[in-house]
């Protein structure tokens, strides 16, 4: 299998295939929107944003961050051992992808159950509305992610490159989006 | 090339701390970092140059559009 530079780019044949660009852009757009949304909120009642934000603990979305870019990059080398047809490679590399998920998964529950135990709910405020509402949602694409990743990883033998390459560019959408998410919510003053 | 795009990634991410005081700086690290993912490990460095652009122009109007609204 030769890797894909070899091949003139096409327009309608993007890496991954189409579809899962269409996707992409519908998922970017909807975050897009929620997150111009959540900037102007924050416009609206400004000192309630900033103390909010003040309870949140950027060590949690900083290990986030660090979790899932390294996923991503195990998901980027999975993509590219399996180009290169070394399987056994690849599918470590999709392992190691699926743990990084996993600490991502494990690391934002006990965020969530410190904010519950101090009482920072969905309705405690906007600013927890919108840091409900969208890291939840980020949360289930995640998790959906992980699942089309446990799919490929059991039938990795018999998996198209352009299977592989769609399951990847899904899994670097959540890397996209947690990387807007993650100065939006945590660091911005 | 993997490698290299992760490391610069979380060199990226480490400096993002001290870069809270200043928005645009913050969020143009975040540009600059969905730019790496986007072109290295989602391989839109390999696609059509209307991919490459529309993902390029989505991210900097999108950043544009966050900090003219915050």
């Amino acid at each position: 299998m030769k890797p894909r530079a070899s091949a003139a780019p096409s327009l309608s044949d993007p890496p991954g295939g189409l579809f899962i660009w269409l996707l992409v852009a519908l998922e970017l757009i909807t975050f897009g929107v929620a997150l111009a949304a959540f900037a102007a909120s924050a416009k609206a009642a400004p000192e309630v944003f900033h103390d909010s934000r003040q309870l949140l603990d950027p060590r949690f979305g900083f290990a986030n961050t660090i979790f899932l870019l390294t996923s991503g990059w195990f998901m980027a080398e999975a993509v590219r051992h399996f180009r290169l047809s070394d399987l056994p490679r690849s599918r470590r590399s999709l392992v190691l992808a699926l743990g990084g998920g996993a600490l991502f998964l494990v690391s934002k529950g006990l965020e969530y159950s410190d904010k519950i135990s101090h009482g920072h709910t969905l309705g405690s405020n906007p600013f927890f509305t919108w840091y409900w509402l969208l890291t939840v949602f980020h949360l289930m694409h995640v998790g959906v992610g992980m699942v089309i990743l446990a799919n490929l990883l059991r039938r990795l033998d018999r998996t198209r490159p352009e299977d592989l390459e769609a399951g990847g560019v899904f899994w670097h959408m959540c890397d996209l989006v947690w990387l807007l998410l993650f100065p939006a919510l945590y660091l911005l003053s | 090339m993997n490698l290299v795009t992760y490391l610069a990634l979380i060199a990226l991410t480490a400096i993002t701390f001290p870069a809270a005081r200043h928005p645009s700086f913050l969020m143009a690290l975040a540009g600059i970092k969905c730019l790496l993912v986007g072109f290295a490990f989602m391989d839109l460095r390999h696609a059509h140059p209307v991919w490459r652009l529309g993902f390029a122009g989505f991210v900097a109007f999108f950043l544009t559009l966050f900090l003219a609204l915050s």
